[in-house]
């Protein structure tokens, strides 16, 4: 893309762009954070052998393993290089072992800047520089630590360079990677959204509101118990046992469910106010999308605008009954790889589907968001009985093997009341079926293939039908006794494939045909179904693109 | 522009109505395909047997059941064996246009998969030491999507290389990094 090509091949040294190192301040972060991480368990050690010479030796360990981190880290950032080319961002790293890792600039579509607090105290951060291909987080680089400056620089410098962007300008392009706003671009950033306090609220209808406090509570138990707490001891204290046996069995399950409500929506809280504290999500001149939010942990993600192929809205069943969803970008550089936990990829923090949406029509430039005013078609009925079928399998392999318990063991090992099980499980597994096939449906817009699925998280995916690079179309023995097929757009972006489950195999098609112009069409054909039996692959059936436009 | 009716869904597809459909891609995988997957089969059912065939002799008190799926897995193994790779060879057929990638495989599952050319990153041929015991070769396609990758296997290993150098060669022809 770039005019030279002396980037690219000549070796180091005729090159004019100098080698940088990373800041030298991280040193100082990782001893903290190393010694801090280590400082609880020192407090543990102390509190069980509360003894001077334990104390002591233990501080000793801390300083040595600080020590010996500064210089460890002291070796990686004298051994650390990085630089960034006209065409390619470089990164070299040991000397014992060496590794020349290199990225062309116009792979680049992400670059992140994360700062812990440690850093930011340290007025650092993490630069995170991934490119658009799938083959794992791995292939990122990863500038561990440079000044929030040198940060704000680098992403300005590679995400929506004139290569990239609609307008490329004449001549130059090597200073005007340079420039902050792209010429055309008028003005300033545009804020897209940012944070409503009332989105709080939908933060706590998730599972996790529930389970991190378990989860929390099985890890003090186990903490304690590691440093010689045994908690059936301090349980048994007079004083808690009698305070337990004022209270009826009812009140003592009322009382532990609110105290882990309470414990889980606060966490919820804190959670949602450490993730999206100051969230703006923001389009940069220059055609860069770029999200900042973070109490403690500040983060920034940019994006580039070009590589955005769509946005999918997910709706986990806790947050759909409350008119809830997630915005979630389709964007190259963005994939399930590079997925840590829900908000990774996110646009927005859950909020109501209105705003939601408003934002994913702002973010692809449009007045309304695809999946707001597709009119999506369902699937056929054929899909719901599949489903129904699994339902039953399903109870069918727990009743079987229930019975095969009963029937293996001659004692009682199977609970009598294990048999009741049974209504509960079809019960789950109907309501199951029958919301994974009212959730599934497509529909295909002028821009956009429109496609949804799945029952706990319903997920409506609006892909651009310019970023759709293929088609794949799947048929089970079963799919094809009812006519049915799993029609599947392949594209660059996110997942990597986005799939019309079940849909009926000729509309499948048709779909795809449509959205993709062209492409599908050599390899078609119709098929006039005999008058007598139902169609069957017929490879004698004249190939007909021209006759071939619509069904009625 | 809307682009299609919106019957109800539930209404059965309209009996006189032609409907679309993938036509097979237009050439045959070799011949020799069958006997390779055929000793692919044979080879993993035999394993699976030996495994079995062990464990009932060395575990005692489950020697019934474990007898049991020895003859289920011999029983089944032969069936598989002489089935699937003259199913397969059936079902897997492949083609190259001037502009896209065609090709079908499967057995059971039948999968039908379209690439078109200009997004196609990487042309490789591939050969496990069974291809090459069988002068076969399998071409795989890669695209920008981390699931839109086209393999043709079972190709015969001259027929492969050309196909390899001729993608290759239509695939730089086009500009972009086919994302």
């Amino acid at each position: 893309m770039t005019p030279t090509g002396a980037a690219t091949d000549a070796p180091p040294t005729s090159d004019p762009v100098p080698w940088q190192r990373l800041d030298a301040r991280m040193i100082a972060v990782d001893s903290v954070r190393l010694v801090g991480a280590l400082v609880p368990l020192a407090i543990a050690v102390a509190l069980r052998n509360a003894d001077a010479v334990a104390v002591v030796s233990t501080l000793r360990t801390l300083a040595f393993i600080g020590a010996a981190t500064a210089l460890l880290d002291l070796w990686r950032w004298s051994t650390t290089w990085y630089r960034v080319t006209e065409a390619r961002v470089e990164v070299r790293t040991g000397l014992v072992s060496r590794r020349h890792r290199s990225m062309p600039r116009d792979r680049i579509r992400r670059v992140d800047a994360t700062a812990k607090v440690l850093h930011r105290v340290f007025g650092l951060a993490v630069v995170t520089i991934a490119s658009g291909e799938q083959s794992g987080a791995t292939d990122d680089l990863k500038l561990d630590a440079v000044t929030t400056r040198r940060a704000a620089e680098l992403r300005h410098r590679l995400l929506g360079a004139p290569t990239a962007a609609g307008t490329p300008p004449a001549g130059a392009p090597g200073r005007s990677t340079w420039v902050e706003a792209a010429p055309g671009a008028a003005g300033d950033e545009t804020v897209l959204a940012s944070l409503r306090w009332r989105w709080a609220p939908y933060a706590v209808l998730s599972v996790w509101t529930l389970v991190l406090p378990a989860l929390a509570v099985a890890a003090v138990v186990q903490a304690l118990s590691s440093i010689g707490v045994s908690v059936e001891e301090v349980a048994s204290d007079d004083r808690i046992i009698d305070r337990a046996r004022e209270l009826s069995p009812v009140a003592a399950l009322a009382l532990v469910v609110a105290t882990v409500v309470l414990v889980g929506v606060a966490g919820a809280l804190l959670r949602f106010v450490e993730t999206w504290w100051g969230y703006r999500l923001v389009r940069e001149p220059g055609g860069r999308l770029r999200i900042r939010r973070g109490l403690l942990t500040s983060r920034s993600i940019s994006l580039d605008e070009s590589r955005l192929r769509g946005v999918e809205l997910a709706e986990p069943v806790l947050l759909r009954a409350a008119g809830g969803a997630r915005l979630h970008a389709v964007t190259t550089g963005v994939g399930e790889g590079s997925g840590r936990g829900e908000s990774a990829g996110a646009l927005a923090p859950a909020a109501p589907i209105g705003e939601v949406e408003r934002v994913a029509a702002a973010v692809l430039r449009d007045q309304r968001a695809p999946t707001d005013h597709a009119d999506l078609r369902r699937h056929p009925r054929a899909a719901l009985r599949r489903r129904l079928t699994r339902a039953a399998l399903a109870v069918g392999v727990v009743a079987l093997g229930l019975a095969a318990a009963e029937v293996g063991t001659t004692d009682e090992s199977v609970p009598p009341g294990a048999w009741a099980a049974i209504p509960l499980v079809a019960a789950g597994s109907l309501a199951y079926a029958r919301a994974s096939y009212r959730s599934l449906g497509h529909a295909l817009e002028d821009r956009y293939l429109v496609v949804r699925r799945g029952a706990l998280v319903r997920r409506t995916v609006a892909l651009r039908r310019t970023g759709i690079i293929g088609w794949t179309l799947r048929s089970t023995v079963f799919q094809r006794r009812l006519g049915l097929a799993t029609v599947v757009a392949t594209t660059a972006a996110g997942r990597g494939a986005y799939a019309l489950v079940d849909v009926d195999a000729d509309q499948g098609l048709k779909v795809a045909r449509e959205a993709v112009p062209g492409l599908l069409d050599p390899f078609l054909t119709v098929a006039w179904p005999a008058p007598a039996t139902t169609a069957g692959p017929d490879p004698a059936s004249p190939a007909a693109h021209p006759g071939l436009r619509r069904r009625r | 522009m809307h682009p299609v009716p919106h019957p109800d869904a539930d209404s059965p597809a309209v009996p006189d109505a032609p409907t679309l459909q993938l036509r097979p891609p237009r050439h045959q995988v070799d011949r020799r395909a069958i006997s390779l997957w055929s000793v692919q089969a044979a080879l993993a059912v035999v394993g699976l047997v030996a495994v079995l065939a062990v464990l009932a002799a060395a575990v005692e008190p489950a020697r019934t059941w474990l007898s049991l799926a020895v003859a289920a897995a011999v029983g089944g193994g032969a069936v598989y064996v002489v089935a699937m790779p003259r199913i397969r060879y059936r079902v897997h057929r492949w083609e190259v246009t001037e502009v896209a990638v065609y090709a079908r495989s499967g057995w059971l599952t039948h999968e039908w998969r379209v690439a078109p050319l200009s997004r196609v990153q990487t042309v490789d041929a591939r050969r496990s030491p069974l291809d090459q015991a069988f002068g076969l070769s399998s071409v795989r396609i890669t695209t920008a999507s981390a699931s839109g990758d086209v393999a043709i296997d079972g190709l015969d290993h001259r027929l492969a290389a050309d196909l390899v150098e001729s993608l290759t060669a239509a695939t730089q022809a086009t500009p972009g990094d086919a994302t």
